[in-house]
């Protein structure tokens, strides 16, 4: 029988390695950046944080430049993200949104006040914070082409255990959400290529919008991901995480977000039980010295 | 059963820690998600506190009431404190339209639906309103669930009898229920291709 984790068993593992000071740690992702940043794991720059109504409303918006997202700091599922994807100049001036719409800077500011209201974190206060717009590297963008794919790590006890690159899709509305129609494709831990990959439940080789081969491609960057996956844990004090990377074109293997209840799909995607790759890995007994070739 | 019996006030609290064994069963076991962490049994107490038929008509209604009115509510560009107080107004307005409000015990289901209507817009935000239509029924369904238990002969007795061993049975339950490690129902069928699968 296969060992395959369900909520409460993964639970059981969170309880046993995950301090609850490192969980309230990274619910917080500027905190989480700093930490990280300390540790010289790699982390997008931050443009701008606004943490109260009054900053909602003086914020230098003009720091933003021309493409960036904004996001509640304790958000999760991707809610309250807003995307700019290029600046418009002229009598009006603003940015363009994801979908093509234009954003005015009190859009923009009324957007950081309903995330500081806790309209995306249930009513609790939260705070806004800005990142530049990341594009994926040449390489992910010629596998996955709309919006920007991103590698889930699951690492135990420093030790990366599993791993699969989240491909959004048109379907999915360029988001990576594996529900939501994004492609799943699992990740060679050794070499960084990808073995299977997984659409709506349906087992694919080629992406389903474009027809560009999946299995058998090659993630750029990869021996420097798992070292980076690697390094939050340490930085984090998490046990027991999942690392949010992507390979951006100019900055390179950027941690994202680090999770510590990580979800449990990555089982399908993989083919593998999380209760075998945890105890393949302590069979193995290696650490991330193994990764670097 | 006695379908239509009022638990006395040392009833209704002993059965709290069964219907909370009930709710970490169903969560653990089966994998059932609901508004809110306790918030069947909260409904639960509300449905006995009136009686059984009365409490099911109460929160019947109360909860259609709520449900219908989250698909006009969410297309409104109100803040969400805004948006929550009407799917309130909408559940009490459904009550006093059937004229289910004349009991002074009917406060009790109604306060546990503003609670529950509250933590329903909590755990869907971000999934659209059919999310939290459904996780309403399922809590609703859940706590009638609960209720039906509490409510069936031999528990009654118990809770009549002896209700200081209903709270420990509830508290073993719960430990029991909360000691399972093994995959949710729900689970089962997400990993079925996986468990299906010969291990490499």
């Amino acid at each position: 029988m296969r060992r395959v984790f369900g909520i409460n068993q993964r639970n059981a593992i969170i309880g046993r390695s995950n301090p609850r000071r490192a969980i309230r740690l990274v619910r917080d992702k500027y905190e989480t950046k700093q930490v990280l940043a300390a540790r010289d794991v790699p982390v997008p720059p931050t443009l701008l944080t606004i943490r109260d109504t009054a900053e909602a409303g003086r914020a230098p918006l003009s720091e933003l430049g021309e493409s960036w997202v904004m996001k509640p700091i304790r958000g999760s599922q991707g809610r309250g993200v807003l995307i700019a994807t290029d600046r418009i100049e002229g009598p009006s001036p603003g940015w363009l949104d994801a979908s093509g719409g234009t954003l005015d800077e009190r859009d923009v500011r009324r957007h950081a006040a309903a995330i500081i209201d806790g309209e995306f974190t249930d009513d609790r206060a939260d705070a806004a914070i800005a990142e530049p717009l990341l594009r994926s590297h040449q390489d992910l963008a010629f596998i996955a082409p709309v919006g920007l794919p991103d590698i889930r790590v699951i690492v135990h006890r420093g030790v990366p255990v599993m791993a699969m690159l989240r491909i959004p899709t048109r379907a999915s509305g360029g988001r990576g959400n594996l529900h939501q129609g994004g492609v799943g494709a699992a990740i060679d831990l050794a070499t960084g290529t990808i073995t299977r990959a997984l659409w709506r439940r349906t087992e694919i080789t080629s992406h389903p919008e474009t027809g560009v081969a999946l299995v058998g491609a090659d993630v750029p960057e990869w021996r420097r991901i798992v070292e980076v996956a690697s390094l939050c844990a340490d930085a984090t004090g998490l046990g027991y995480l999942g690392a949010d990377i992507v390979v951006d074109a100019t900055l390179g293997v950027a941690v994202l977000e680090v999770n510590a209840h990580p979800g449990l799909e990555i089982q399908n995607v993989c083919r593998q039980g999380l209760g075998d790759a945890l105890a393949a890995a302590d069979v193995r007994n290696i650490g991330p010295g193994m990764y670097q070739g | 059963m006695q379908s239509s019996l009022l638990l006395g006030p040392d009833q209704l609290v002993a059965s709290l820690p069964i219907g909370a064994s009930l709710v970490v069963a169903a969560r653990t076991m089966l994998g059932v998600r609901t508004v809110g962490v306790f918030a069947p049994v909260l409904l639960s107490m509300g449905v006995l506190a009136l009686g059984f038929e009365r409490g099911v008509q109460v929160v019947v209604a109360a909860v259609i009431g709520a449900a219908a009115a989250c698909p006009l509510v969410a297309r409104l560009a109100l803040p969400r404190v805004a948006r929550l107080g009407l799917v309130l107004c909408s559940a009490t307005g459904t009550l006093q339209l059937l004229g289910l409000t004349t009991s002074e015990r009917a406060t009790i289901p109604i306060l546990t639906i503003a609670v529950l209507a509250e933590r329903c817009w909590d755990s869907s935000a971000g999934d659209d309103w059919r999310t939290g239509v459904r996780l309403l029924l399922v809590t609703a369904a859940l706590a009638l669930a609960i209720a039906l238990v509490i409510v069936s002969p031999p528990m009654a007795d118990l809770l009549d009898r002896r209700p200081g061993w209903a709270v420990a049975a509830g508290a073993v339950l719960i430990v029991l229920a909360g000691s399972y490690r093994g995959l949710r129902l729900g689970e089962r069928r997400r990993f079925r291709g996986l468990l299906a699968a010969r291990p490499a």
